[in-house]
């Protein structure tokens, strides 16, 4: 199975399946239609369907309208209107280009073939034939809901698939993958702007332990809450992950050494009270953290981990509970 | 000129809705003098592109209403127009005038009628 590409956009974590289901537009249609007698026919027949009809009478107003974030997504264009006529708000529209999709209904006095094609070119994804049939009208409008219903499940699967390919399942947290690609930007940024960047690595102590004693369940319980305690105490704009099994990783942009060492003491004394209640335990959890600092930027990440990763260790062999940094 | 009215036609294309229909017609003898109006302005005006937007948008009530014969008429004032015959135009305009006139007495609903589907629009 191959992978799809994902972009990965540094706005922190977004919770699956929520952004996209703007199931609110739906029901409700624009009608552009310059024609008294067809605005009026068309109002009442969707209406008298439920529909929610917003009426305009010119191509220019329509084209403002199905730009607006809060339009219908159902679109009937007349043809032929004063300002700009159908094909071309179908071609202005599809340029605007966004997430969400159009569903675009042409209304049409012509049907040569010449003519429906150039429609369909231009955007369109279906069209009507005036004068039309009340039945006809109301089946293509369900087909258009069916279509951006459809719209909408792919977008909330590809969002849900997005999500789970960046974060960490038990954490929620960044997962190592994402973390590296943020991490390469964020590292680009700060050496544009000529800003200090920190990397942390923060590691539990005696986690082994608490898993032999407490059970692996206990176990997740407890990398859960310290993934929380520590999302508490970073700042939004931080960059925190799961770096692997009971580490987790932490970039911070624009710190110098003494604020990076406030930032650690925050996580250590965040982590390690109140005792971390799972079941009938109550663990005390300590972590020992790495902190590496590259002051003046275009030091690799490779080289910041590997710093980290080594102050790590010296604050194991120094009994662990502590923090040890190097600057780069 | 024959003028007929295919009222079951336009019935059913509004789902036997008759109100409807009622408020359509209504709609259509208060907006086509105005039409009608940019059709004989344009054709003064030797304004091809303007007499051609006015019958479209005639065609096309004409049309939804079941008055096929003024339908018609509106058609070939389009094609005329695109092919700029002056002559034929102002033959064709004055035809759909007097058949708009004819097509008015048929459709329009007695005036108590009138009045309710006044107070609905």
């Amino acid at each position: 199975m191959t992978v799809p590409a994902i972009t990965i956009e540094q706005t922190g974590p977004i919770a699956p399946g929520v952004a996209l289901s703007k199931t609110a537009t739906l029901g409700r249609v624009l009608v552009a239609e310059d024609d008294a007698l067809y605005r009026h026919a068309l109002d009442h027949l969707l209406t008298g369907k439920g529909y929610e009809v917003e009426s305009v009478t010119d191509g220019l107003k329509a084209l403002e309208r199905a730009c607006a974030a809060d339009a219908p997504r159902l679109l009937m264009l007349d043809w032929m209107m004063p300002g700009l006529q159908g094909p071309e708000i179908c071609r202005r529209v599809r340029e605007h280009g966004s997430l969400r999709y159009e569903y675009i209904l042409l209304l049409t006095a012509k049907h040569n073939p010449d003519d429906i094609v150039e429609g369909l070119e231009a955007g369109a994804d279906d069209y009507l034939v005036k004068p039309f049939n009340a039945h006809e009208l109301l089946a293509r409008v369900r087909v258009g809901e069916r279509m951006l219903r459809l719209h909408d499940g792919l977008l909330a699967a590809q969002e849900t698939l997005r999500f789970q390919a960046t974060h960490d399942a038990l954490t929620g947290l960044w997962n190592r993958r994402a973390l590296f690609e943020l991490l390469n930007a964020e590292l680009e940024r700060a050496v544009r702007k000529s800003v200090p960047i920190s990397v942390f690595l923060v590691d539990i102590d005696h986690f082994k332990q608490v898993n032999d004693q407490c059970g692996h369940l206990a176990g997740d319980a407890i990398l859960q809450e310290i993934a929380n305690r520590l999302s508490a105490a970073v700042r939004p704009y931080d960059l925190l992950g799961r770096f692997g099994g009971e580490e987790f990783i932490l970039a911070a942009a624009e710190l110098d050494l003494d604020g990076a060492r406030q930032l650690a003491d925050r996580l250590l004394a965040g982590v390690s009270s109140p005792p971390i209640r799972s079941g009938s335990y109550a663990v005390e959890v300590t972590v020992s953290i790495g902190v590496a600092t590259a002051l003046t930027a275009n030091c690799p990440v490779e080289k910041l981990i590997q710093g980290a990763d080594a102050a790590m260790y010296q604050a194991k062999h120094k009994g662990r509970n502590r923090i040890e940094a190097c600057r780069l | 000129m024959p003028v007929t009215w295919d009222q079951a036609a336009a019935l059913e294309r509004v789902d036997g809705d008759s109100d409807l229909l009622t408020e359509l017609v209504e709609i259509f003898v208060q907006d086509y003098p105005k039409h009608l109006a940019c059709l004989v302005q344009a054709l003064a005006q030797n304004d091809y592109a303007a007499l051609c937007r006015a019958a479209h948008t005639l065609k096309g009530s004409l049309g939804y209403l079941g008055a096929c014969e003024g339908q018609q008429l509106a058609l070939e004032i389009e094609h005329a127009s695109r092919a700029g015959d002056a002559a034929r135009l102002r033959q064709l305009v004055s035809s759909l005038a007097a058949y708009l006139e004819a097509l008015r007495e048929i459709i329009s609903p007695p005036s108590g009628e009138h009045d309710r589907a006044g107070d609905h629009y």
